[in-house]
Parts: C-alpha cells; structure tokens; sequence
C-alpha cells in the first residue's frame, strides 16, 4: 500500500478551498499552512495565462525529512504515509532544512514542526483527506498507487504526469498532471514579499513569536513609515527577502522582464531558520575540539607535560563544549526537550550521532581534566582517542549539513568536514596564542598555513559552484547579497589581515587570534544562511 | 516503529514521558489490496459519529460528534455544510460539505469551511446593542431582546399607522425564499429594497426583455459550449456549484469561452479568451449572431416556433409579408454594422477571434451554456443589452432551456408553499421605485441616500440586514449624511451578524446569526433541476436531538445572537400588540387556531408542500420537517428541461401565429399540433421584438443590438491618463463585506493593489509597489500598484472585499480592518486616512496575536460616483477615472470626496431617466415585468385611482 497525491491541473481552479479545509482540519495557525495554491503569471498580454499549483508535504517514499530528524518524530507509515509525533519533536528545524519541497513549518502553538500527514487521523478511520473531500473540482485525487484499480493508479500510469524535484532522490508521491517547470520550479519565479492580495510584513511559524511582542509598539501615524520599519524589523526573512530581490534585479536586469513568469501569490515565507546560532555553535565547537587537539600535540611534539597548561586547555575546551550544547539548546524551539535527542535516539541522524559524540568527547574532556587534577599520568592510548573524538566532534557537522538534502550547497561532506578540521585547528591555534603566547613562534606557522588554505577553501566554493540555478544564485547572494558584507568582512578581517600580520611577524598576537575566529563565525554565518535563502517551493 | 532501547530505558525510569508505545495505526488495516475510502460518514452515523482527535494525534483519541446539516450563507449559493459538534464541548469543531445537497454535492469553496472562524470570531456582535450619544459616535449599550423588539415595535406601529411606505427594510443577499416579503405584505407596507442595483440588474433587464425570467441557468454539464461573460470558476454565487459543473462539462469536452477585460481565474482557464474592451461585449455577441445567421447555422425550427418574429415584422416592417425567411432577410439587413470587423474594433481584440469563437459557438447546436450576471452587465451603461445579445446567441442556436443549453432560472427554483399570504401592499415606495425608472430591476437602491436628499421622502424606521451600503455602495459618504440625518431615517436597524461599517451609523445593531445559527430554506438555480435546502440553527437540532427543546434560537446560540426568522415573528406580534392593524392574523399558527406561530411550524407548513418530499420523508419513517432536520437538502426533481413545452388543455382560440387566446389574454402557443404555455411574456415567446421597450420610451432598443455605447467607450476617455476602473471583480476567498470576521480568509488576501499594464505602467512611468492616485468624478483615493499583464492596456482594476475600515471608536474585523480618521472639511468634503493598517490584538485566541500582514487595502467605492442606468436602473459600476502620481503629501490609503460632486452627478444621471420617461396607460411599471413584493395591481398606476 502506497498513498499518494494526485494533483489534476486540468481542473484545478485555484480556488483555495483545499488550503482553509486543511486549516480547519488540523487547526493550523495563520501564516503557516500544510498545504497551499501557489499562482504564477506568464506571457504577454493577451496571450498572458496564470497557473496554480497546489503543494504540500511529498510523502515521500525515501523522506529526507524522516532520515535527518533525530527522535523519529517524523516517521514514514507502512502504508506510504509521512507522519509525525509533536510530542517527539525537539524543534531542532533540521527537517525544515533537509525537506526539498519547503512542506513543514514551526507550529507556533505547539512550538514543534508539523506538516501534512494526509491527514493520518481521518484515513484511519477510512476517510478522504479533507482538502479531498472539499475541493469543488475534484483536482485533487487521493488513493493506493500500488492498487491498480485505484482511479489515481490509473491516472498516474495513463497520463502525463510530473513530480518535483525527482533528482533529489526523494521518490515522491504527489502527481502532477499538466504540471509546468514554471509553477514547479522554485527559482522559475522569484519569491516576493508582496504578492497580488497579501503583504507580508511579520514572520510566522518560528518567528510568529516576534508579531507576539510587538503588539503594542510604535503608534506611528504614517503608514508607509510604519510598514518600512517593520519590514526592516526582527523579521529577517523580510531583510533577507529584500536582497534577494535586489540580487534578483541583477540578474535579470539584461532579460526583458515581461517575459519572465511571475509568482503573484503564495503563502508567507518562513524565514531562515538556522539562524546566528547554528554558526556560533560551529564556532565554539572549533575552538573546543582545536584547543583540546592544540593541547595534547604540543605537549606530545615538545615532550613537556605541563600540568597547568593542560589544565588551561581543558578548562578551555570544557568551557566551549559547555557554550556549544548551550547554543546548541538554545536553537531548539523546544529546548525543555533537549535530551530526547539522546534519549529517543534515531541513529540515522547525524543530529544524534553528534550529539553522543559531543556527549562522548565532553565526557573524556572531563575524565581527562579529572586525570590531571588528580595527577595521573598520561596515557598515549587515551590521548589518541581524545584526540579522535575531538576530530569527530569537529567535523561531524558537515555530515548533518550533507543530510540537509534541500541545500544543494552542503552536499560535500567530505571537502566540508576538512574545512571543518581547519576551523579546529585555527581556532584552537589562535586559543594557543592567547592563552600560551610563547607558543606564537610554533604555531604561527600552523596557524598561517591553516589560514591560507582555508582562504583557498571559502574562494574556491566561491568560484566552483554547483552548476546549477540553485548553485548560481547561491554565489550571487553570497558575494553580492546583503549578507555579502560578513563574507568580505570575513575573508578580509579574519584570514588576510592575521595572515599579513602573521607574516609581519607582529606583536598584537592576541588580535590575531581574536581575527581569526571572528573570521570564521563571519565566514560561516554566510556560508550556511545563504543557502537557506534559496527558495524551495 | 522501531524505538531505541535507550528510549524503552529512559522511560521505563521515568527521565522522559512515556510515548513510545503508541501503535502505529496503519497497521490495523490490511496493508495490501484495495481499500476503500469514504468521503463522508452515511447519515446513520450523523448522531453519533467517531473522529479521532486531529489534534492528539498520533494519539488515538477518539472524538464524538454529532453531525447537523445546514447550509452555507457566506455567498447565496447555500452550498451544504455538516457542522461537526462535540458531544464533550457542544461547540462546533468544524464545518464540512453535505454529501446530501444536490448543488454542492458534498463540496465547497474556501468560504464554506471559513464559517468556523466567523462562529469563534473574538469580535462578534453577542448581544442587542443600543446607541448611547449620537448616531456614529461607536458607543453602545447592551439591551435585551424584549427592549429591542418593544422599543422597534412602537416606531414601526407608529409609522404604519400614518402611511405605508415609511417602513424600509434593505437586504444584501437575502439567502431565504420569500420570507422578509412575507412579513412585509403582512405589514401592508411597500418596504422591500436590495442590492440588485447594484449588482443584476443589467443582466436582469436584459433577459427579462427576452422572456420575463431575469436570470439564466446554464446547464454546464452536459453543455458543448460554455460561454461566461462572468468568472464563476472563481466568484460569484454560484461559484462552487457552476465551477464544478463547468469542470464537468470541460472534462467531457466542452470548450469554455470567457469575456474579460481581466485575466480572472475562469478567463486563465479558457481555451479562448477574449480580453475585450469594457462595455463592447454585446458588439462581440451581435457579430457572433451575424455570422450565425449569414451562414444559416441558426435552429430554424425554434426561431419559427418559439420567437416572436411575426410581430417584429408587423410593427418594424409593417408593409412585409408574414413570411419567416422575410424575417431573416431583415435581421440581415438590422444587423449589417454588426460586422466581426467593427466588433472587433470596439472590443480592441483580434477579428479572426471572433471569427473563430463565432464558429465554436454556431457548432455546439442545442449544447450551448452561456452565463452573464454581473461583469460588463453590470459596470457599463446599456450593460444589460449585454445579457440580451448573449441570450440572443442561445435563441438563434435553439438552446434555451435544453440539455446543455441556458434555461430560465425559475425553472431550476422552488418555490415555497406559504401557510399565509397577504395581499401585496396598496402603496408604491416612492424612494424605492422612482416613477422615471420604470424598467429598472429591481429597486433604485444605489440613489436612495441622494433621493433622501433631494428631499424625494424620507424614512421612519430603516432595517439594513446583513448589507453594508456605506462600504459597499458607491458614494459612501452621501450614505453616511443621510443615515446621521435622523429627519430623513428616523430609525436606523442594523441586522447583521458581525460589524460593519454601516452598522456604525445605526440605532439599535441586532446580532444575527451565521451559517450554523439560523433558520432558512434556500433554492437556487445551480444546474438542470430543482432542490430545496435547510438552513438550520445546528446547536438547536443538536439540543433537540438530546432531548432538550428551546423556544429560541437565542439560546442556543453563542450570546444572545438570534436569527431574523424568529425575530421577524416576534416584532411582528408586537407591532400589533392590540390586535386592530390585521398583521398578528398572518403570524397564527396553521395548526393551533389564534396562536402565534412556531418557527418549526413555519417550516413544517412548507416541507409538507413541497413536492415529493413527504412521501420520501414517509418512507424513512419521518415527517418531511423531520427529513429536512436530518438531511439538510432535499432533490425535488432532476433533469428539468424546456418548460415551456409544459402542455396546457387545448381551449381558446388559435391565432395565425399559434397563440393561444383565452378570456382576451395570451395564455399559450400552439407548436406542431400541441398547445404548450410558452413563455410568460406578451407573446408567450421569446421576445425578439419588445413592445415594451417602444411604449417605455425606447423605440430604438425594441431589438437586441449593441448601440448604447458605455460611459466608458473610448469616445468618452479622451483626456490623458484617462483610465477606466474596472472596481468590481471579486476574490475567490471572500464575501462582498461578509467575510473579514474569517481569519484564514483574511491571511489569502487583505490588500488591492491597482492593476495596471506594464505598457501603461512605463508610459506613466511606475513600477510595482509605487503609489498611485485615482481621481474620480467624485474624489480621490491612493493606492499602490500592481504591475502585471493580466489586464488589458487602458483598463485598471481594483478588487472588490478590501479597504475595510474602523475608526478608532469601532470595532470589529480587525483582520482586515485599517484604522482610519474621517475629517468632515466643510461644504460636503471629506477626507478618510488610514491612521493604522491591520494590527495584532490579544484575544483568547492566539491567531489574533501573530496576524502578519500590516496591509488593508483602500476602501475605493467610497469615490465612486453613482451611474445608474436609465433603462435597467443598474449602478454602472466602470468609473472613469484620470490617473497620477500622488503629490509628497498624500499618502497610501488617503481618501478624498466631495458629496456636493456626488450630489451633482446623481443628478445629472437621474436626468438622462428623466428626458425619455413616458407612462403608457400611466403606468409605473410594466404589469408583466417582475417586481419584488407586488403591490395591489391599482398601485402601478401614477393615478390609481383610476
């Protein structure tokens, strides 16, 4: 058995019946939606024409979204269905990164993701979907694929039909009949704050938070005024939104515009929801596991086990491991929920497997701390595993990014996770200067030449991107989107000016260490917002 | 699935809640093999059916509900709902087609489902409320319904007992079959108006013209051709019953034709589009005809037996002979400028268009579904020769009335049995029915508020129910003078179920109930057939069904919201609360001699005379009230076709041209040896020649043509930046002003931007988002605007439903409401600016407090100038309008009008009526003509006394 969705655009009039059937359904909050009419625009007038897509959750067969969540809160049923648990869910929003179809959404009520689960509810009780039930044309067609007598079997195999995304691997069960790579392709169109009947001004689902606080603020008398202010308020999507546009207008300012089909509605944008966290938490976690790493080589390259200097370096990486579960928590949206990730483990996820490794490695980091205090003496054995660990804990998150499978620029996982290892040891060279400067003439060199081939890793993803649209516009909002300005602050700030002092040999050792961390929060505040600006649906 | 043992561990030694035991509910269905699915649970389960809770889930928690049908009265077309009540809470948790409705079939559009958030609605009007100050000042006072029906039946009495047309009560969108008339009639008072000026009367005029019937019904579904001056795949009742069937019809290869200056939703489905100039339609129609009859494509046998061509010989061409093909050779010669050519110049679209479109429509034969009811009929002057050129299409090609062609609409509607009918009133509304419009369908009730000022009368007691003229209507601010004069409306009474921005302006605002909150019955012209449907106050059944019985709708309802139906009964009884005005005799009960009739008894009275359904009813073991209360809609008979061939006995004297006459009338047609009743016109036939409109004083329009140019025409544009509005089109999610209490409504659309063509939009040098103003006749407003290449060059748009308004001591509708100031300037200028677009509030219900829109729109008919029509009465909806950038200080959402303009313009309008009035016989008012609650026959004479 294999429930899946037919989509009949011969029929479909976009009406918005399935949208407000399904919100009555599941009473779904305003501003998210599990499934909604998206319109499109083309052609010159009269020979202009508008179309209507209905998307929602994909049920697919191989769900990114089931593979990355890290509590089986999302799960796929026997029968083909996708569901989820809100009761599992820990709000991490690694399902909102990994799905390719933008299907799920933050429920602000319950603060946990939710989409469209084929309404699970009423077909185990032998009913239709509700947007199926309600539709007033009947364009949308429910039922067993793998029943061949089943109307939408019949559908599917004797007509035309078109899927989403089917590169992504994901095996999809919603159909399109007459579907165009205009209304299904996300970058055929831009997305828009503004469309023909909605002005989106607030954020929703995660942020819906922030329309919360601002109910009784500001009580300006211009309108316009007012409307600017909020767009450039704490609703970043609606910032992010606007540099798309400009990126957007540069893009095309050579292509005649009219001839372009035009997105005039669809629901709300979402935002980016891995925000300035997910970056610290890569941030801290460099520090801590380079640190640790710094600690161990240098005892073991000059063969002097200092106890105080391990117990700095410990005591370092402790601390960062400590910020790194903090940020690390604190990005949840349900943090109350934290330890199911390693109490109601599902293994596929790197979310998990990170999180036992973090809890592994911050656990030797204590045993270790406790061997120095109590002046154990070293253990080669248990140096190599620490160190191993620290490696893992290091570079695992490029294997969590990889499973994000809607970000086509985190699938290299491997070149990603050496990239990684670098931010360790940048990171833990530059903890080295400040908290043992006279180990600047070692490491400077280290620390120089980790430098240098993390500027040529960060230039070169600039330069080599995906071949795709998807690839192509990434670069566009990176080098010349409104959040450009941290990369180039970045690169400059954090890599060629340590690197020219390094070479200067200049005293202000501390800055220099300073610059390069700072270089690469900036580097990778860019490097994992960005793609989460590409439009999905 | 599998769960880790760490998890089975960590609950098992309670660090986290134990969940991971819940079955995974697929597996308790045989996974493989069909399985089938049901779409609505079978109406044995309706009184006790099991959901699980949507909510808990993967929690299996189950939810028991009992399910009570009633319809929808978002739109008019009552589409089927099924309220799914909790038995735990007694609330309605959600709304759900009825399976059971012949017209909705168990399906709805957006607004159907919407219905729960205007039930829940935090703002909702819970209680009588009473004007404390001055009219318009927003503040209230709670009363009881037993003030509330006291103090109105006093005024009433009072005023009834001086004349018989200072009682008004002004209808949006009535959703009932002919109760408020009958409560009317039973007051003796001429004091029946609606918004059909607003919105049919165009279409109306021109479809009575043909056969006295002022509404089509196509039949879709088994059409060849479908062809829409209108978007019902979109708006528009009947939206949700005519898209299904025009889906239907297409999916079995019936092409769809659609007229609009727009690119609608129904025009992006079209396999031809004919994007033409406002106002030009009927030029596109009349040279479809041409080419019909030039190419002999007509039905010759239904034009020889069912139109009136010997009387158009005999009076056009009184010297021919009575021969048919004579007839044909002078339809010839009558339609000669009709040339595809200079339609196609007017309409400003392709000729080979036409040309092409002409042979779709000669080719689908009897299969021919056309449909007008607002649109071009409704925006432009002489807009209903627009529906007599399309209906002339259907009567060339034989298709009126037949399986897949256009029948009159009341052959597709039921009409209820009353226990009790008074007489029509002995008085004519001097305000509603002004005597220089007398083919106006149906009352003039765009200029009532300028007839008032034109000191033409004025009114004692004023009910506006469930309509909203100072929003809706044009000329706003004219409205909002007349309804603060208390010497022109002595007392204002909003009847509505939630607030609005002419409730503002009243005395007493009353709450009545939504969907699930009231009593109607409901019939509509939806496709080839007729049903009835009950509307019914769902919690009521619901308490019923538990054995507790309540006198009032009131309490069940949330507050003290009630239902007019009841309301009606009650004021009606105390209005004449000494028995000696002969009105309580009309509210005693058919069963229970002397006493005030129940409203059960009311509907009982009617089901148990409606065709067919007792008998149905009988063999479930119920009465048909019983049947109605369980199954929400009852089929009275399918498949109605050509009901003019319904056989009459054969009597009266046979004329040459088949008519049949009786006691000096025409009561029929004899066609190929059978005496049939024909049409209710004149000539028992379709009209093709109208004697009325030559003895009304238009002897050039006594033929469909297309020759009254719009106000609009190009002639008439001929300053720069001189645009037509095109104010009117509508939204797939809302409901006129009805729908701004529905959250998830709201969320699809709460702003109107101006569309414009991109040419235009470089020619004046804007791009999308930039501000715009409009200049009317009348005013200004600001917008922004919408660049696009939906609309045709020369034409802008604005959508209707959007720029709702409060000021800051209103309330209601804060989903879509902006917040605005209104500074009277003197000499009958008014400013309104938007001090506040749409903002978050705390309710109960956290949804209010993360609204993420801030825009609202611009509320633009309050500048609309009034055009109504000197034939058809319709206000032309179309406003010429010059276009600007807005000055550094006007700002988005400003507003500007000056009611002296307004004034002026009426007038010069009421005029253009005025220089062709004529009153054959001296009379008001054709007799043939429709007219809601007709009064006693001597009343449609100027002197009727006479």
């Amino acid at each position: 058995m294999n429930y899946g969705f037919l989509i009949d655009n011969r029929m479909c009039i976009g009406c918005h019946a399935c949208t407000v059937a399904c919100k009555s359904e599941h009473d779904v909050p305003i501003g998210v939606n599990r499934t909604h009419v998206k319109y499109i625009e083309k052609g010159i007038f009269p020979n202009s024409k508008r179309e209507f897509s209905v998307h929602r959750c994909n049920h697919c067969l191989n769900a990114p979204c089931v593979e990355i969540c890290p509590t089986t809160a999302l799960y796929n049923r026997d029968d083909g269905i996708v569901d989820f648990d809100n009761d599992r869910c820990i709000g991490c929003k690694s399902c909102m990164q990994a799905c390719p179809y933008d299907a799920l959404y933050i429920d602000p009520d319950t603060n946990t993701a939710a989409k469209c689960n084929y309404c699970a509810h009423r077909l185990d009780g032998g009913y239709e979907p509700a947007c199926v039930i309600v539709c007033p044309v009947e364009a949308i067609i429910s039922g067993d694929l793998n029943d061949p007598q089943s109307k939408i079997a019949n559908l599917v195999s004797k007509e035309d039909v078109m899927t989403r995304k089917p590169e992504k691997g994901t095996i999809p069960n919603l159909y399109y009949i007459n579907g165009t790579n205009d209304m299904l392709d996300p970058l055929a169109t831009e997305i828009d704050s503004n469309y023909v009947s909605t002005d989106q001004s607030k954020g929703v689902g995660h942020y819906a938070k922030y329309a919360e606080e601002r109910v009784n603020e500001s009580s300006n008398h211009d309108l316009l005024i007012q409307l600017a202010m909020e767009n450039s308020a704490k609703t970043k999507q609606s910032i992010d939104q606007r540099a798309i546009d400009n990126v957007a207008k540069d893009f095309q300012k050579n292509v005649d515009s009219k001839n372009e089909p035009k997105r005039v509605y669809d629901s709300p944008n979402k935002g980016v929801l891995w925000g300035w966290e997910v970056p610290a938490y890569v941030c801290t976690k460099a520090i801590a596991t380079g640190t640790l790493l710094m600690t161990i080589f240098f005892q073991y390259l000059n063969g002097v086990f200092d106890n105080s200097m391990h117990m700095a370096g410990l005591s370092v990486t402790l601390f960062f491991m400590m910020m790194t579960g903090l940020l690390l928590v604190i990005d949840l949206d349900r943090p109350d929920r934290f330890l199911y990730v390693l109490l109601r483990p599902q293994w596929k996820s790197w979310l998990v497997r990170g999180a036992y490794i973090i809890t592994c490695f911050t656990a030797l980091v204590i045993m270790k701390l406790a061997m120095v205090y109590f002046n154990v003496s070293h253990s080669l054995i248990f140096d190599i595993i620490i160190s191993i660990s620290a490696i893992l804990c290091a570079t695992y998150t490029a294997f969590l990014f990889a499973q994000a499978k809607a970000r086509d620029h985190w699938q290299k996982p491997w070149l990603n996770s050496f990239h990684m290892f670098l931010h360790a040891l940048i990171s833990g060279a530059a903890i080295m200067i400040i908290i043992m400067p006279d180990t600047i003439n070692q490491i400077s060199k280290l620390l120089f030449i980790s430098l240098a081939i993390n500027l040529i890793l960060v230039v070169a993803d600039l330069f080599f991107p995906n071949k795709t649209p998807e690839g192509k516009k990434t670069i566009l909002l990176m080098t010349k989107g409104h959040v450009s300005k941290y990369l180039w602050v970045g690169i400059v700030f954090g890599n060629l000016i340590p690197m020219t002092l390094l070479m200067m040999m200049n005293q202000s050792i501390s800055l220099i260490g300073i610059l390069a961390i700072v270089g690469i929060f900036l580097t990778e505040f860019v490097r994992i917002r960005v793609p989460q600006m590409i439009p999905l649906s | 699935m599998k769960r880790s043992w760490i998890e089975t561990f960590a609950e098992s030694i309670g660090l986290i809640p134990k969940i991971s035991d819940r079955t995974n509910f697929s597996q308790e269905f045989p996974l493989e093999g069909p399985r089938e699915l049901y779409k609505y649970p079978e109406p044995s389960q309706w009184e006790d059916f099991v959901e699980l809770d949507p909510l808990a889930w993967p929690e299996k928690i189950e939810r028991r509900y009992s399910i009570v049908p009633t319809t929808c009265f978002n739109c008019e077309s009552a589409c089927g709902l099924l309220a799914y009540i909790d038995k735990s809470s007694n609330e309605v948790r959600k709304f759900e087609g009825n399976p059971h409705h012949p017209g909705s079939r168990g399906r709805n559009c957006a607004k159907g489902p919407a219905t729960i958030n205007q039930i829940n609605d935090t703002e909702r009007i819970l209680y009588p409320l009473k004007r404390v100050g001055n009219r318009g000042d927003g503040k209230w006072e709670r009363i009881s319904w037993d003030q509330a029906l006291d103090e109105i039946s006093r005024k009433i009495a009072a005023s009834i007992k001086k004349r018989k047309d200072g009682v008004v009560y002004h209808v949006g969108r009535p959703g009932h079959e002919g109760y408020a008339e009958r409560v009317l009639k039973a007051w003796g008072v001429d004091g029946h108006n609606s918004h059909t000026n607003i919105c049919s009367a165009g279409a109306r005029t021109g479809y009575a013209l043909w056969h006295k019937y002022d509404r089509p019904s196509p039949d879709h579904t088994n059409a060849k051709v479908i062809v829409l001056a209108s978007s019902h795949l979109e708006t528009g009742h009947y939206f949700n019953p005519h898209a299904q069937r025009i889906m239907e019809g297409m999916m079995k290869g019936a092409k769809l034709i659609v007229l609009d200056p727009r690119l609608s939703n129904t025009a992006s489905m079209a396999d031809e589009w004919l994007p033409t100039y406002p106002g030009s339609e009927s030029a596109v129609f009349m040279a479809i005809a041409k080419i019909i009859l030039e190419e002999k494509l007509y039905d010759r046998e239904y034009l020889e037996n069912w139109v009136n061509w010997d009387e158009y010989l005999k009076k056009l061409h009184p010297d021919d002979p009575i021969e048919f093909d004579q007839f044909i050779i002078r339809l010839d010669e009558e339609w000669s400028s009709y040339t595809p050519e200079y339609a196609a110049q007017e309409a400003q679209i392709d000729e080979k268009q036409i040309r092409r479109v002409a042979k779709i429509i000669a080719n689908a034969g009897s299969r021919l579904a056309t449909h007008v009811w607002r649109g071009p009929s409704i925006g432009n002057l002489g807009g209903w020769q627009v529906a007599r050129a399309l209906h002339l299409l259907n009567v060339l090609t034989g298709s009126v009335g037949t399986e897949g062609g256009t029948s009159p609409s009341a052959w597709n509607k039921f009409h209820p049995e009353f226990f009790d009918l008074p007489p029509g009133p002995d008085a004519w509304n001097e305000l509603n029915w002004p005597k220089e419009y007398p083919l106006s369908h149906y009352e003039m009730s765009q200029i009532l508020p300028h007839l008032l000022k034109d000191d033409r009368g004025s009114l004692d007691v004023y009910f506006t129910r469930v309509f909203n003229p100072v929003w809706t209507y044009p000329d706003g601010f004219t409205w909002i003078e007349m309804l603060s004069d208390p010497q022109k409306i002595g007392c204002h009474i909003a009847l509505t179920p939630t607030w609005n921005e002419t409730a503002f302006f009243a005395d007493y605002v009353l709450p009545m109930g939504h969907a699930s909150e009231r009593h109607d019955i409901n019939s509509y012209e939806t496709q080839a057939g007729i049903w009835i449907a009950f509307r019914q106050p769902v919690l009521r059944e619901k308490s019923r069904r538990d054995g507790r019985d309540v006198k009032f709708t009131y309490e069940v309802n949330p507050g003290e919201v009630w239902e007019e139906d009841e309301f009606w009964i009650e004021l009606s009884w105390q209005i004449d609360r000494d028995n000696d005005l002969g009105i309580r005799k009309h509210f005693e009960s058919p069963y229970r001699n002397g006493e005030k009739i129940t409203i059960d008894e009311y509907y009982q009275y009617i089901f148990d005379h409606t065709s067919g359904l007792s008998e149905t009813a009988k063999k479930e073991g119920m009465s048909a009230l019983e049947y109605m209360r369980k199954y929400g809609a009852f089929l009275i008979d399918d498949n109605v076709y050509q009901n003019n061939k319904i056989e009459i006995k054969p009597g009266g004297i046979i004329k040459d041209n088949g008519q049949i006459v009786k006691d000096e009338k025409i009561i029929g047609l004899k066609v190929n040896d059978k005496h049939f009743s024909g049409f209710p016109t004149p000539s028992r036939r379709q009209e093709i020649y109208s004697q009325t409109m030559v003895d009304f004083g238009y002897p050039e329009h006594a033929t469909p043509g297309y020759r009254i140019k719009s106000h609009v025409h190009p002639e008439n544009l001929k300053e720069e930046n001189e645009y037509i509005l095109l104010p009117n089109f509508r939204l797939p999610t809302h409901i006129h002003s009805r729908s701004a209490n529905s959250k998830w409504l709201a969320e699809i659309a709460h702003r109107n931007p101006i569309w414009i063509h991109t040419k235009d939009a470089e020619k004046l040098k804007i791009t999308n988002g930039d501000l715009l103003k409009i200049e009317t006749e009348i005013g200004w407003f600001v917008d922004k605007v919408w660049v696009t290449e939906a609309i045709k060059p020369g034409v802008v748009a604005c959508s209707h439903h959007i720029g709702r308004w409060r000021r800051a001591q209103d309330q209601g509708n804060r989903f879509m409401t902006n917040t605005v100031s209104i500074s009277s300037l003197g000499n009958g200028k008014y400013k309104m600016e938007t001090v506040k677009g749409v903002r978050p509030w705390k309710t109960k219900d956290s949804d209010t407090n993360r609204i993420w829109w801030r825009d609202g729109g611009v509320h633009q008919n309050i500048t609309h100038a009034v055009n109504p029509d000197p034939i058809s009465g319709a206000h032309c909806w179309l406003q010429k309008v010059t276009i600007s950038k807005p000055e550094l200080n006007e700002k988005y959402g400003d507003i500007f009008v000056d009611t002296n303009k307004s004034f002026e313009h009426f007038k010069k309008w009421n005029q253009f009526a005025k220089d062709n009035e004529k009153h054959p016989d001296g009379l008001r008012r054709p007799l043939w003509m429709g007219r809601p609650l007709m009064p006693t026959i001597s009343r449609f004479f100027l002197d009727p006394e006479k």
